[in-house]
Parts: structure tokens; C-alpha cells; sequence
């Protein structure tokens, strides 16, 4: 028996040996090169490629780059009979000129490798497939830091026993101030924090994590109030990183992010004095079940999905828009899933003009555009890459970018939105038509209903997929971040802060029929959601981790929106029927105060996660442009009504505070407010009042939600 | 029955045996030899037909069939060899001082060869070599890259390169020191040829096709309809297009040069007046081009190996013919007897083009 577990040891470890056999193009040469920086998008991995010379980007197209190095021009950059003397040796050792430097090492394993495969006669190989690519950190984090981390990467190809890539895979830090390469397998981990590394080897590319802990002592947080697996999950890493969390939030300031957060808008005054009056423990409950079921919350979810479904108005057809947002706000209104309103948006078809959903893939130009919206919003993946390439971070290929198109070819975006019987894009990569195909999936047979197709596999096959980019959207909104951020942009190397967090709730999503008030009432009503914003000397540091509440800037519609309420002099916007900022959902609405304040302006969306604060043009707006100081003069105004009713400067200030930062100003406040304001003469104290009102309307209490 | 044949038989009968004696795994090994060897091209050609070892070495870049059609002269990384038309043996070989051949071109007389190439992004050259006395004679260089083309004036009294660098120039046989360059082209420039003794066409990498004087390298006209680089261009021989007039007679058609690229396109040019004439796209990559003698067919030799003749009159396509295992380099016409040598990838070889 013995003997035979060593025959079997050593069959293992021979069959574990490097073969003795030729090297094979696809899954070593192409490594190597790709180590070496020399497929990278810099260098000959560019669109045009380098000098002369196209390498396929990050070696996603191998029969290209055996094409190029071994043939191209008569086979240029190989010399069959004498190796040495190949350009692709002598250029990259610094043999002959080299626009990249020296970037292979003569004595190096690259360098001996490609030699050994041009001496072989430069072979493409036997196709041999890559079925699995691991990276194990060898080695736990302790507290002392700097320290330096031992990685080993390991491929199979063709299910066969795994082999050591560890030299082979490409690995960049995603911040090398805190994560340095040091050479082929270690890296350097030099700052505290959650930290990510992405590895590369041929199309795979994973992203190991490190969460290395401050150097406090260990944080206690198994007291800390909980409810439901968002705390869990929040303060299980919050243990881990030793980050303590700071108090709660109190009542007003809860109230005020809770109602911006799920309608867009202040909480009356009255609503404010009621709710802080309520001793209930159930208050919050009530007033988030309050808020769900307010219409500002339909126009609020209505305007959030409007600029994720790209909405704006088409040329002589404005009742398309207008169907299409109709139906938007109804589907919300009645509490429709969205899995039902996902799919109507990928079937409906008939006259845009009266189908709402029949208009989504009329907000693009064509197909190419569809399936970038369609993976955005459907998957929060950009796409758009694939168009020219494989993707460099993500695991889209050219066939499906253009597969995926060719799904919605055959789509007609007139008026009359229907399904031809023939349609097609081109191949980038073929330059044949494409083949119509769920991405990373499977190619469509002939027969097949694409959009029936892609809705079977995004609700019945893949359900999370869809479920993530939901909710980490819904968590976004609630938070001003996502946990993976941006929201658009999830794949394996953008790794969330809290993966496991972000599966729950696509998991309880999906269980509650796709209901997005579930989620947002699940995240209201976390204590993590409650947290107060006070800075600890332990968790200063953390910006993403929720050991505190993160202000954040209101959103151009909002902060307009807000303004408005306390000064109580509505704007007025082109067109008919817009009482708020928050009701135009079309971005090509002439309003030159949102453009200011940093809308997106553009029909074809922005990225999601760029920050509407407009920068300096919108602080010079708010400072000193008319948005506020219009309105603080008129007299139809709040503040000149309060004085026309001859209310004291105690009132004015009270009313102003409770409606802009949602909470009575503190005596010091209001006797500080007070003692600036007073004065016998009546436009001296009306100038005073407007300073006042300024003040408080550019001040961060206000502009924020905190 | 011969015994070569019964030797033959006896050498399949076994071979028979161990077919169904081998296990799975070594057919795999077979063709995996089999694949890294030949490489994934069309396999229509077994590699037995084709001249490997011990003349090939390298793929073949250069084919130059010799003045009294016995032999002929290839060239490859290898170096360039001489070799018998008859029974495929090396004769001798040219102590050529390049790293890389990519053509060969015999002088219009017969007596001077010149040997294009050099070191890839180092420098280009052309030896001249004294035919007769197998004995080099002059080299010229001035590129800043290989050369990869090389082609004699009608007269015998110049020749141009082509360069990798771009850069094409012109030599007098008499004042080899003083050429003319024409930088017109942004890129490597592929392919050359003589329109007439005055004007030349070049093209390459930059998609374009240039039209220009030999005696100054003044630019007279670019034909821009190519969308990928441009492999090879030729210029139809004299008589090639001949027009019957209204009485009946026969006169010389307009000059014809015929291009084509990694677009997948044969394009026939007119460029006297720069007008595209026809174009058809091949399903696959063509990478060498020759007009048969009397200019009434195109051989394009392809990535696949195959030799396909078109009518130049609409560019149908008459016949495809198997050349060779892997892609092909060059291609040429032995009108005397009737052949088209086809060199590439995997050796070379004579196909017959009977016209």
C-alpha cells in the first residue's frame, strides 16, 4: 500500500512537471509578452499598435499575434536559424533601439523562453485551453507594517494538473503607495486599509484582496446595535479593520437624509416638529413606510431611473418622452418589480408615442448603442470597451460586444418600434456580420427571440447579475456611494468593499419580487444607515467602510429643488408642466441654473459616479449668481412674507433653520443670529435677513446631505 | 509492377498495422507534430509535395528562376541557394552577407543578380552579383530597414528598392553612389514595380499605391482606394492588353497594374490616369501576385496556399490551384514551361499553369 501512494506520488509529481515539449504560443509566449508590457495599450497593445508593429491588446487575439510576430512582412521579427537575431529578442533586451526600453532580460526566463520557441521553429502549438487560474496569497497580514506578502499563482489547461504561473502573471496594484510590486511574486503592503491587487494571466484576471488592520488595538463592536445582515455584514468588517463607528445620527438629522434620500426633498416643517415630538421607538419605521408611499418618492425613483435609462426627447416627437416617462412613473407608483419593468423594456414594442417601454432602445442611435445601455443598466458594466477590443479588466470579448448588438439589429427605432425580419452589425474583429449572442454566454441559434432570449437568462439563468447593479445603485442612493463604485462598472478587478453584503442584498432583492422600496426600506432602517457623522480619532481615516455617515452634496435637481422650498419662490422651466427641477427627466430641457450646478447635459448619459456638483462655475452660481439671490429679494418670497407679517428675527431664524438643515437652531445659534441681525432700521434689517438666508443656503449644513 | 511501387505498398501496408495498433493519445501527439510543423494552414497540399530540407530551412521569401531556366535561386533567413529545376538538389550556395533575403532579381540581360534584404530595423542592402562568375560585384544600402522589394527598369540600366523604412530608391547600374530616394510614403513600403522606363509604382504598409518619376522621384499621383496595407503590386505585360480597333486592328491596351492587400482585395489599376479599373475581394488574405507571360491571367498566391488565376478582364476567378502548405511569399512565372514556382511558409514548389 505504502508503495503504491509513492508510485502514485511520483506519477503526480512527473505529470506536475513542466512537460519536456515544445512551447506552446497561445498560453506561454503570449504571458510573456504580456509581462513584459510589450501587448499593453501603451505599447504595441494600442489600437494602431507601435512602430510598425500591432500586438493584440493584453494578447486576447493569440492567431493575430502569431500573425504579427511570425509572419508579418515576411516574418520579419523571428529569425528561424539564427534566434538570436530575431527583432523580438534584440528589441526588447536593447539589442537594437527599442521605443520601451529594455523590458526583457537577456539571462531572464522570458528571454530563454521565446528563444526556445523560435528555435523550435516559432509553432503556433496545439490548441490547449486555459480551464482554471487560481492566485493564493501564501502568507496572512499581521500588524506590523510595512510587510511583504508572498503570492503563487497556478493555471490547468485542459483540466490537467496545475502549473506554477506565478512568474507569468502580469500584477498591478490598483494604489501602489499602498500595495508595491516587488518583483515577480511578492508584493509590499505598506498602509492599513482594504487593499486590491489584480492579476493577469492570458484572458483571466483576478483581483486578490487584502484587508490589512490599523495598528489600534482590536474594536469591540459585538454591542453595537444591529439590525438585519446590512449590520452584520458592516460591522463584521469594521471588526476586522478595527475601525470603531461613531454614535448614531440624531432624530432631525436622520429625518432630513432620510427624506432627501428617498424623495429628494427637505421634510416640511411640520413633519420635522412631529416627527422629533414622537417618543415611539417605531418612528423611523413609520415615517420611512411615510416616505415610500409619497409622491415625491415617485418622482424622485421616477427622475433616478430616468437618467439611468437615458430618457431625453427625440426631434418632433415629444410624446414619446412623454409616454415613456409616464409609464416609468406609473410603473413605480405601483409598486411594480422591477423585474417586470426590466422586461418590458427589452420586448415592448408598438407605437412609442403610446407603449412607454417600446422607447428604450430608442434613446440610442442604433445597436451598438443599445447593448451598451442594455449592459449599463441591465449588468452596470461598460461595455463599450469590447467595441475595439476585448476588454483589458473585464471578461467581455469583441464577439460579445458585438454579439450583443447583433441581438438588437434587427430592432426598428422608428415610431413604430418592431422587429424585422433581417438586420445585422459588423464583427470589428471579423469584419463579418455578428453572430447575435448573450454575452459571455452562448451565440443565439437562428431561430432564436433575442429579447426573449436575454430575458430568460438575465431573470432565470443569472438573476444576480441584474439584482447587483440594482442594488448597489439603491445602496448608492442612500449612501452617496456604492459598494462597488463606480455603480456601472462591476466586474471581478473592481472588487465591492463588502462583496458578501452586496450578494445579500441581491439575494433578498430578488426574493422580494425585484422590489426596490424592500431594499431602500431594509437600508433605511439599518443602524449602519443611522449612523451619525462625528469624526473618531480611530475611524478619520475611513471613507467607505460606513464606521460614519459620509456627507455628500445634494444632486443640481435636488439642491434646486431645495432652495426653492425655503425661499419659497418656485423656478420657473421651459415647457409645460415642470413645478420642480426633479420632474424633468430630459436632460436636453434648457435649464441654464442645473447646467450650472452640473447636470449632465448630455442625452447619451454621463458615468455614473461622475459628481454633479459642477465644480467652480456652480459654487460662483450659488454665490453669486441669480438662483439665490433672485429669490431672497422678491417679495413673494418667505423671508419677505415673514416680514411683511412682522415676525421678530428669533421666528425668522428658527423657520429658516428648521427648513433648510431640518432642525431648531441651538440657542448659541439663534442668539449669535440674533445679535447680527438687530438693528432699527427696516432695510437694514431686511438686507441683514437676506445675508442671513444666504448664509445659510451656501452654507455645507445645507448643500450637503450628511 | 516496379519495386519502388511494391516497396511503396509494402511501406502503407505497414503503416496500416500500426495505425491499428496506435492508442489515442499518440494520434494526438501526431497531430499535434503534424500542426507545429505545417501550422494551421489549409492543408490541401500534403507537405510530402513540397521541397523541405535540406534546401529549406526558413520559409522562403525570394524565388528567381535563372537566365537558361535550369535552376533555381531561393532565398530565405537561410541565406540563398541555387537549386536544380530538374531534381530539386542544390547546386551551390551565395555567401550573401544579410540576415534576411526578401527578393532576388535577375537584370534583363541575364547577368546580374541582385540579392534585396538586410537586418530588420538596422539597415537594408542589395548585393549585385556578377551572374556568370558567381562573384559579388557592388552592394548599395542607404535604408534605414530591410529592403523588401527590388525591381529592374525594362532597359536593364536601373533598379529600385523598396524599403522598410519607407523610403524607396532608385540606382544607375553606372553611378550606383548617387540614387534617387522618394520618401513619399508614410510607411514600409511592400512592393515595386516599373509602370514604363520613367514611372514607378510603389506600395505598402501606408495603403496607398504611389505613382512617381525614376529620374527624380518627383510625385505624380497617389491611388488611395486600398483600406489595409498593400502586400504586392505588378504591372501587366506588354500585348497583355490588347484592343481591336473599329478596322479590325490590334493595338496595345492601356498599361494595367494589379495590387492587392490584407483587405482581401485584387484591385487592377489604370495609372496613366489613376483610375481604379476593378476590384474583387478574395476569401482570403493574398499575398503574392504575377501576371502570366502574355498578360491574360493573374496568379495571386494566398495566406492559404492556394494559387488562384483571374481573368483580368473581369476578375472571375478561372482556376485555384493548391501551392502550397502555409502562406505564400512569393510567386513566380516560368512561361517557357508552362509553370508558376510558388515559395512560402513551408518550402516551395512548381505548379503547372499551362496557358
Amino acid at each position: 500500500m505504502l508503495a503504491f501512494s509513492s508510485i502514485r506520488l511520483v506519477v503526480l509529481a512527473i505529470l506536475s512537471a513542466d512537460p519536456q515539449r515544445p512551447v506552446h504560443f497561445d498560453t506561454e509566449i503570449i504571458p510573456v509578452l504580456t509581462r513584459a508590457g510589450c501587448n499593453a495599450g501603451a505599447c504595441h497593445g494600442a489600437a494602431a499598435g507601435r512602430g510598425g508593429f500591432r500586438l493584440s491588446l493584453l494578447g486576447a487575439d493569440p492567431a493575430a499575434d502569431h500573425e504579427s510576430i511570425v509572419h508579418q512582412f515576411e516574418g520579419r521579427r523571428v529569425h528561424p536559424v539564427d534566434p538570436e537575431l530575431s527583432l523580438l529578442l534584440r528589441k526588447p533586451t536593447g539589442g537594437l533601439d527599442h521605443g520601451g526600453d529594455v523590458v526583457l532580460r537577456e539571462d531572464g526566463p522570458g528571454f530563454e523562453r521565446i528563444m526556445s520557441w523560435i528555435r523550435a521553429g516559432s509553432p503556433r502549438g496545439a490548441p490547449r485551453t486555459l480551464t482554471a487560474f487560481e492566485v493564493m496569497k501564501e502568507a496572512s497580514i499581521g500588524d506590523e507594517l510595512p510587510v511583504e506578502v508572498p503570492l503563487r499563482a497556478v493555471a490547468s489547461f485542459d483540466g490537467g494538473p496545475p502549473e506554477d504561473v506565478t512568474r507569468w502573471t502580469l500584477w498591478t496594484s490598483t494604489d501602489p503607495s499602498a500595495v508595491r510590486v516587488e518583483s515577480d511574486h511578492v508584493v509590499k503592503l505598506s498602509r492599513p486599509g482594504q487593499h486590491v491587487l489584480i492579476g493577469r494571466f492570458l484572458d483571466r484576471v483576478v483581483a486578490v484582496r487584502f484587508s490589512v488592520p490599523l495598528p489600534a488595538e482590536p474594536v469591540d463592536l459585538t454591542a453595537e446595535p444591529r439590525n438585519g445582515f446590512i449590520d452584520d455584514e458592516v460591522l463584521r468588517v469594521l471588526s476586522e479593520l478595527r475601525l470603531p463607528v461613531s454614535p448614531p445620527a440624531s432624530d432631525a438629522v436622520w429625518l432630513r437624509r432620510v427624506s432627501l434620500d428617498l424623495t429628494g426633498r427637505l421634510p416640511a416643517p411640520e413633519r420635522t416638529e412631529a416627527f422629533l415630538a414622537d417618543a415611539s421607538s417605531e418612528k423611523r419605521g413609520r415615517m420611512v413606510e411615510t416616505l415610500l408611499q409619497d409622491d415625491g418618492f415617485a418622482d424622485f425613483w421616477t427622475w433616478r431611473l430616468a437618467k439611468l435609462l437615458r430618457l431625453h426627447s427625440l426631434p418632433n416627437e415629444p410624446e414619446s418622452l412623454r409616454a415613456y416617462s409616464v409609464w416609468l412613473r406609473g410603473e413605480i407608483v405601483r409598486g411594480a418589480g422591477l423585474d417586470s419593468l426590466a422586461r418590458q423594456l427589452l420586448t415592448a414594442t408598438g407605437d412609442s408615442h403610446v407603449v412607454g417601454p417600446a422607447n428604450f432602445g430608442r434613446m440610442v442611435g442604433d445597436a451598438r448603442g443599445h447593448a451598451e445601455l442594455f449592459s449599463r443598466f441591465f449588468l452596470g458594466s461598460r461595455m463599450g470597451c469590447a467595441n475595439c477590443h476585448n476588454h483589458p479588466l473585464d471578461r467581455w470579448t469583441q464577439d460579445d460586444y458585438h454579439g450583443l448588438a447583433a441581438a438588437f439589429a434587427k430592432l426598428d427605432r422608428g415610431r413604430q418600434v418592431r422587429w424585422l425580419p433581417r438586420g445585422e452589425v459588423t464583427n470589428l474583429r471579423t469584419n463579418e456580420p455578428a453572430v447575435p449572442r448573450i454575452p459571455g454566454v452562448r451565440d443565439l441559434a437562428a431561430g432564436d427571440d433575442p429579447p426573449r432570449e436575454l430575458t430568460s437568462w438575465l431573470f432565470e439563468e443569472e438573476p444576480r447579475l441584474f439584482a447587483r447593479a440594482t442594488v448597489n445603485r439603491l445602496w448608492r442612493g442612500m449612501f452617496g456611494r456604492g459598494l462597488v463604485e463606480p455603480t456601472d462598472d462591476l466586474r471581478d478587478t473592481n472588487p465591492a468593499t463588502h462583496p458578501e453584503l452586496l450578494d445579500q442584498l441581491a439575494d433578498d432583492f430578488i426574493a422580494n419580487g425585484y422590489d426596490i422600496r424592500q431594499t431602500l426600506r431594509r437600508i433605511a432602517l439599518s443602524e449602519t444607515y443611522g449612523r451619525g457623522e462625528a469624526v473618531l480619532p480611530g475611524n478619520v481615516a475611513d471613507d467607505r467602510f460606513y464606521s460614519r455617515a459620509y456627507s455628500r452634496p445634494l444632486e443640481p435637481e435636488v439642491l434646486m429643488d431645495a432652495i426653492a422650498d425655503v425661499t419659497g419662490v418656485a423656478d420657473s422651466f421651459p415647457g409645460s408642466g415642470f413645478g420642480r427641477a426633479i420632474e424633468i427627466v430630459d436632460p436636453l430641457v434648457p435649464v441654464t441654473a442645473l447646467d450650472l450646478l452640473g447636470r449632465c447635459p448630455s442625452a447619451g448619459g454621463c458615468d455614473e459616479g461622475m459628481a454633479g456638483t459642477g465644480g467652480l462655475p456652480a459654487q460662483l452660481h450659488l454665490l453669486n449668481g441669480d438662483l439665490i439671490n433672485r429669490k431672497l429679494i422678491s417679495d413673494e418670497g418667505r423671508l419677505g412674507q415673514r416680514i411683511a407679517e412682522g415676525r421678530s428675527d428669533r421666528e425668522i431664524v428658527a423657520e429658516f433653520h428648521l427648513l433648510g438643515l431640518g432642525r431648531q437652531p441651538t440657542d448659541a445659534e439663534l442668539t449669535a443670529w440674533c445679535e447680527r441681525l438687530a438693528t432699527g432700521d427696516v432695510r437694514q434689517r431686511r438686507l441683514r435677513l437676506e445675508d442671513f438666508v444666504w448664509s445659510l443656503l451656501n452654507s455645507r449644513s445645507f448643500r450637503d446631505n450628511h | 509492377m516496379t519495386r519502388a511501387i511494391q516497396e511503396g505498398m509494402g511501406v502503407r501496408r505497414t503503416a496500416r498495422r500500426w495505425r491499428a495498433r496506435v492508442t489515442k493519445r499518440v494520434v494526438g501527439m501526431v497531430v499535434w507534430l503534424f500542426v507545429a510543423t505545417v501550422g494551421f494552414g489549409n492543408a490541401r497540399v500534403a507537405a510530402a509535395d513540397v521541397d523541405l530540407s535540406p534546401v529549406v530551412t526558413a520559409p522562403i521569401t525570394a524565388l528567381a528562376l535563372t537566365p537558361d531556366g535550369h535552376s533555381l535561386v531561393v532565398g530565405s533567413a537561410a541565406g540563398v541557394r541555387i537549386v536544380s529545376t530538374v531534381d530539386r538538389q542544390v547546386v551551390s550556395s551565395m555567401a550573401i552577407e544579410m540576415a534576411k533575403v526578401h527578393d532576388l532579381r535577375f537584370s534583363p540581360d541575364g547577368e546580374t543578380l541582385l540579392v534585396a534584404g538586410g537586418e530588420p530595423a538596422e539597415g537594408g542592402k542589395v548585393e549585385m552579383w556578377d551572374w556568370q562568375q558567381r562573384r559579388r560585384i557592388d552592394r548599395v544600402s542607404g535604408h534605414a530597414d530591410v529592403v523588401y522589394r527590388v525591381v529592374w527598369s525594362e532597359l536593364g540600366d536601373r533598379f529600385a528598392t523598396a524599403g522598410g523604412d519607407g523610403i524607396c530608391q532608385v540606382f544607375r547600374i553606372d553611378d550606383v553612389r548617387s540614387p534617387v530616394r522618394y520618401a513619399g510614403h508614410s510607411r514600409a513600403v511592400l512592393a515595386i514595380a516599373f509602370v514604363d522606363q520613367e514611372t514607378i509604382a510603389s506600395a505598402g504598409v501606408d495603403q496607398t499605391v504611389r505613382l512617381w518619376k525614376a529620374a527624380d522621384g518627383s510625385h505624380l499621383r497617389t491611388l488611395d482606394n486600398h483600406v489595409d496595407t498593400i502586400n504586392d503590386l505588378a504591372i501587366r505585360p506588354e500585348g497583355g492588353g490588347r484592343l481591336i480597333d473599329e478596322a479590325g486592328e490590334s493595338t496595345l491596351g492601356p498599361k494595367m497594374l494589379a495590387t492587392i492587400g490584407e483587405d482581401r482585395t485584387v484591385r487592377l489599376w489604370q495609372p496613366s490616369i489613376g483610375r481604379l479599373v476593378r476590384f474583387r475581394r478574395l476569401p482570403v488574405v493574398p499575398r503574392a501576385i504575377a501576371w502570366s507571360v502574355d498578360g491574360r491571367r493573374l496568379h495571386v498566391g494566398c495566406q492559404d496556399g492556394q494559387i488562384r488565376t483571374l481573368d483580368p478582364d473581369d476578375l472571375a476567378e478561372s482556376s485555384e490551384t493548391a501551392g502550397l502548405v502555409g502562406r505564400v511569399h512569393e510567386l513566380i512565372v516560368d512561361g517557357d514551361k508552362g509553370l508558376v514556382w510558388v515559395g512560402g511558409e513551408n518550402g516551395f514548389r512548381a505548379v503547372n499553369q499551362s496557358e
